[in-house]
């Protein structure tokens, strides 16, 4: 592929009407650009990005791979460094640390404001910045980032939406309340998406006449499941039957095993969640949670190193990119499954996965 | 009995407590009864603020909770005696969860074997740790804060920065960590770390080696000239820290069926507290095993029980916070109570 043909993709690909399916679309691209990789490279010097997700897991992997595609496209260097207990001290001393190494792009989180003094000092050592997954809108602005991530609040309105439609049509259900579940309290994004829930569920109830609740409550799935599983147990216990739902903002684990643990049967209340990691999209295939919600992590990745490679070779800034927001259910599980096994098995080729 | 013979007897009891005075000193003492006393408060608080709460699935969720700190707490019970302390010990709990994993799921070995290994690999940072402090004279302090810096990151490096799923759950191993006692609603996991409590609890009360971490941790100078090998007596109590901690983590996976790659994270503070609460001597000498199981509970039970009353998340901490501080305060009310009555009986036979 020529280098026009390859700037044409990447142009169509970061068209902002659309919600991109990126993953799919960034793993063809490596694929079919492969062959055309070394005349690509030759428009800019050898770059080094340094990728630091906010938080150790698996749900960067597919982003991952999505840096790491761009990067063999266009012959840069990509290092990933990781953060395995999450804090905002602790993802400011990541950057800090990222920063001592001099490279040219960094791409990471703005979760938290505290981030901001770190963003500035990298800019002011003449790294480029590009958030993705979680960013601040205006803080970002202000900093003249790019941002490439899923709108967190639109999201969360579609998936309350999505739990009232499933509790309302599939389970015939009028009233009754949704508990819906903050992994990490305080974060920006997430408390976005909580709240982005809650908002959905409540318009739902405005526009079709039903009077769902929602309880909003801090289920400590991200950094204990252990004890997410006993808040969820005791959330089912204080509910009793008037519990219909149990949404999650980062993952169903807990809610699963809370629920099995009090008998209840798949499909009985209305489970679903952020994210569609293997683990979501097996719990799906089994009938236990309804739904989840592709982010595109691919296409983050992919996306945040094309932003920086259109603004240092071109000097073409990318203000937001909106990825994701893909609701993956039974229906569509199968042709996700096949992405997904896509970057599942890059990411172990790479060595980002085992 | 007259009011001279009674004291005569009181004095005589201090001095002189029979076998079985020891026996119980060492299974239940004031401090349990009162830390007893405080469950059942808490119980019937947050009945009356849901009625609900008095129901068997929460006993269940708390018995659920409870397993791993409580297996935990035995191996921290015995080391806190001892007059040492493990900051390692839910980085340890981590560790293992994460090893199992990787054998059973990712190098498909037998999960009763990856359960042993485990363990195995909980004994050995247990038998580091404890040659740090008794052999190099490193503080405990410094020397599991090390520890479970170095644990934090093998965990991480041995699963690749990712999350370690079960696989093949129908397996018999998951189905028995998941499942409950025959004819009972009794998770077998709970069923295992009540088995070891009592051992652990049987052990305390009645071994010359209980005797041996009661003296090293109540005065290990004394204890020494007395002919105790303190020594050796920590370094034991290291490895059943690290041992414990090792079958709690493939317990807690062989449940949950999955190892965050932030696994154990905090936990540390959960089974430092559940002792404290329960009474154990944060520098030696003294505790129980039913304490720290009843610590372990009432953690427990602050955190279904908020939730069932509707309170705003974060009084979680707060709540389990201001519990650690009366337990202590408490705690040193009835030390010094107890130190009265010592020197009024010790002045009295003087006299």
């Amino acid at each position: 592929m020529g280098e026009n043909e390859i700037h044409d993709v990447i142009r169509v690909l970061l068209n902002r009407r659309g919600v991109l399916q990126g993953g799919a679309g960034a793993v063809a691209l490596g694929a079919a650009a492969m062959s055309g990789g070394a005349a690509f490279a030759a428009t800019g010097p050898k770059r080094k990005v340094i990728l630091i997700p906010q938080d150790a897991g698996d749900w960067n992997a597919p982003a991952r791979v999505g840096c790491r595609d761009f990067c063999s496209l266009a012959g840069w260097d990509f290092q990933h460094t990781g953060n395995p207990v999450y804090s905002v001290e602790n993802h400011v001393e990541q950057v800090n640390n990222a920063i001592a190494a001099k490279p040219d792009i960094i791409i990471t989180e703005l979760e938290s404001v505290g981030l901001v003094p770190a963003f500035q000092k990298a800019q002011a050592a003449g790294i480029t910045m590009v958030i993705f997954d979680q960013g601040i809108d205006a803080e970002a602005t202000k900093l003249g980032v790019s941002v490439i991530n899923q709108d967190e609040l639109a999201t969360g309105v579609a998936q309350g939406s999505q739990a009232a439609i499933t509790a309302h049509k599939t389970l015939g259900k009028t009233k009754g309340v949704f508990g819906v579940g903050n992994g990490n309290p305080g974060s920006t994004s997430i408390d976005k998406r909580q709240n982005g829930t809650e908002q959905g569920i409540l318009d739902y109830n405005k526009a079709n006449g039903t009077s769902f609740t929602v309880d909003k409550f801090a289920d400590d799935e991200f950094f204990d499941p252990n004890s997410s599983i006993q808040k969820w147990s005791a959330k089912f216990d204080q509910y009793g039957d008037d519990l219909i739902g149990a949404i999650a903002v980062g993952g169903p684990g807990p809610i699963v095993k809370a629920a099995q643990g009090h008998n209840i049967e798949k499909g009985k209340i209305v489970i679903g969640t952020f994210d569609a990691r293997p683990d979501v999209l097996e719990l799906i295939e089994q009938g236990w949670i309804f739904w989840g919600i592709d982010q595109g992590f691919p296409s983050m990745g992919f996306y945040s190193c094309a932003a920086a490679w259109l603004w240092l070779e071109r000097g073409y800034p990318t203000k937001t990119i909106r990825t994701g927001a893909d609701f993956v259910t039974k229906d569509n599980l199968a042709a996700v499954k096949a992405r997904t096994d896509k970057w599942v098995a890059l990411a172990k080729q790479y060595g980002d996965m085992k | 009995m007259s009011d001279v013979l009674r004291r005569e007897q009181d004095e005589e009891d201090v001095a002189h407590p029979t076998r079985w005075q020891k026996i119980r000193e060492r299974v239940v003492t004031s401090r349990e009864i009162v830390t007893f006393a405080v469950v059942v408060i808490l119980f019937l608080f947050f009945t009356v603020g849901n009625p609900r709460f008095a129901s068997v699935n929460i006993l269940i969720g708390i018995a659920r909770r409870i397993t791993p700190i409580g297996i935990l707490s035995i191996g921290v019970t015995f080391l806190l005696i001892a007059g040492e302390l493990d900051l390692s010990v839910g980085a340890n709990f981590g560790f293992g969860m994460v090893l199992f994993g990787q054998l059973a799921s990712e190098r498909h070995w037998d999960t009763w074997l990856s359960m042993a290994m485990a363990t195995l690999a909980g004994l050995l940072i247990g038998l580091f740790n404890g040659a740090l402090v008794t052999r190099l004279g490193v503080p405990s302090f410094i020397a599991t804060l090390g520890m479970l810096a170095a644990l934090r990151g093998a965990g991480n490096a041995l699963a690749g920065g990712v999350q370690t799923y079960a696989k093949n759950t129908d397996q018999f191993f998951y189905q028995y960590f998941a499942g409950n006692f025959p004819g009972t609603r009794l998770p077998n996991m709970f069923v295992i770390m009540l088995i070891l409590t009592l051992i652990a609890a049987f052990i305390l009360a009645t071994t010359k080696f209980a005797s041996d971490v009661f003296a090293t941790g109540g005065n290990a100078e004394a204890a020494r000239k007395n002919g105790i090998a303190t020594g050796h007596v920590k370094m034991a109590c290291f490895v059943l820290v690290g041992g414990l901690a090792g079958l709690a983590g493939a317990i807690q996976f062989g449940y949950i069926e999955y190892a965050p790659s932030n696994a154990g994270v905090g936990f540390e503070l959960q089974v430092i507290a559940a002792a404290i609460i329960g009474g154990v001597g944060l520098f030696g000498g003294r505790g129980t095993i039913l304490g720290s199981l009843l610590g372990a509970v009432i953690l427990a039970e602050l955190t279904s029980g908020l939730v069932m009353i509707g309170a705003r998340d974060y009084w979680d901490g707060v709540a389990a916070g201001v519990v650690i501080v009366v337990a202590v305060a408490l705690d040193g009310l009835l030390r010094r109570g107890a130190a009265r009555r010592l020197a009024r009986a010790s002045s009295a036979r003087r006299g």
